[in-house]
């Protein structure tokens, strides 16, 4: 779990631009904090497609709150 | 090779527009729901004109046959350039007749059809850095027309999901369009009585209904390069019925 949250932080800060100062596990990714918005999300299922080979096209938008919550569900769904 | 998915294509416009963007050069799906033997005779036509592609029997109204086709045509041919939304119904029905059912089906094929497809295919383009959606919507959602409450909302939908999916894809490279045809020359409007089809030309500026390969033109043009600079755009084609 931990290396999928490290490797989903690391495109956070490389592929989106977010300071990896502000970026905890538990952040809130698409509040004022961080400032992603829902064009990123696509970017996101994007990457979690290619990296996991998990699909996240049309879930629920609460799995998209934090990197702990993405990683939750690459583990629950990964095959 | 580029690749083209239509829906509703076996037959009308569908099938025009599958035509013409095979002739165009793009390997062709031919989507449709219930009519197989119209289907193989779109892409007979298509392989006999030298062209290339499959037919496709999925229900776009179901997310999950969406998702199959998108997988597969992927899986086949490892690209999607073109969605060609354009499986739809009409159901004409005044307010005070008008049957759950009726908006239901409506609802379901017009309006989630589309946007289950966009979807499917959104995350495909995303990966090319490219891609062209046309949606099919029509001259009702501009020009009001009783007994068509139903579909004009349908195709007012159509025409805002556009817009906003426009701005939402367009930093990706990716274009999305609509088309409102008016009066076309389908089967549709031949089911139609004589003297009912005289007074709807006599409507139409232009003094005649459309036909099935002008809209196939004008979706030619816009999924290519010289519409490089267009999205987010409702192109009327009604003869200057609207006006």
């Amino acid at each position: 779990m931990e290396e999928v949250k490290n490797k989903l932080k690391e495109f956070f800060m490389s592929d989106l631009g977010v300071d990896g100062s502000v970026l905890n596990f538990d952040t809130a990714l698409f509040g004022d904090e961080i400032g992603l918005d829902s064009v990123d999300s696509l970017e996101i299922i994007s990457f979690v497609d290619d990296t996991f080979g998990v699909s996240m096209t049309g879930v629920d938008k609460e799995n998209f709150q934090s990197i702990d919550t993405i990683a939750a569900f690459i583990e629950k769904n990964k095959a | 090779m580029k690749v083209a998915i239509v829906t509703g294509a076996s037959k009308g416009i569908g099938k025009a527009c599958a035509l013409r963007l095979a002739r165009d050069g793009y390997t062709t799906v031919i989507n449709y729901s219930s009519s197989d033997e119209a289907a193989l005779q779109t892409l007979d036509q298509i392989k006999a004109e030298g062209g290339d592609g499959m037919v496709y029997k999925a229900n776009v109204s179901v997310l999950a046959e969406v998702k199959a086709m998108v997988r597969d045509v992927f899986k086949a041919y490892g690209r999607i350039d073109v969605l060609v939304n354009n499986a739809g119904i009409v159901r004409d029905e005044y307010l005070l007749m008008m049957n759950p059912d009726t908006v239901d089906k409506c609802f379901n094929l017009n309006v989630k059809g589309y946007l289950y497809c966009a979807q499917a295919v959104a995350l495909k383009m995303f990966k090319q850095k490219s891609g062209v959606i046309v949606n099919m919507s029509s001259v009702s959602s501009k020009f009001a027309l009783p007994g068509q409450t139903v579909y004009s909302a349908t195709k007012g939908a159509v025409n805002s999901m556009t817009q906003t999916l426009a701005k939402e894809l367009g930093g990706y490279g990716i274009r999305v369009n609509a088309v409102a045809p008016g009066f076309i020359s389908t089967e549709m409007i031949e089911a139609i009585p004589e003297e009912t089809r005289k007074g709807y030309v006599e409507r139409v500026p232009l003094k005649r209904f459309g036909t099935a390969d002008e809209v196939a033109n004008l979706v030619s043009a816009i999924v290519s390069d010289q519409f490089a600079y267009v999205t987010g755009q409702v192109f009327v084609m009604d003869g200057g019925l609207s006006l």
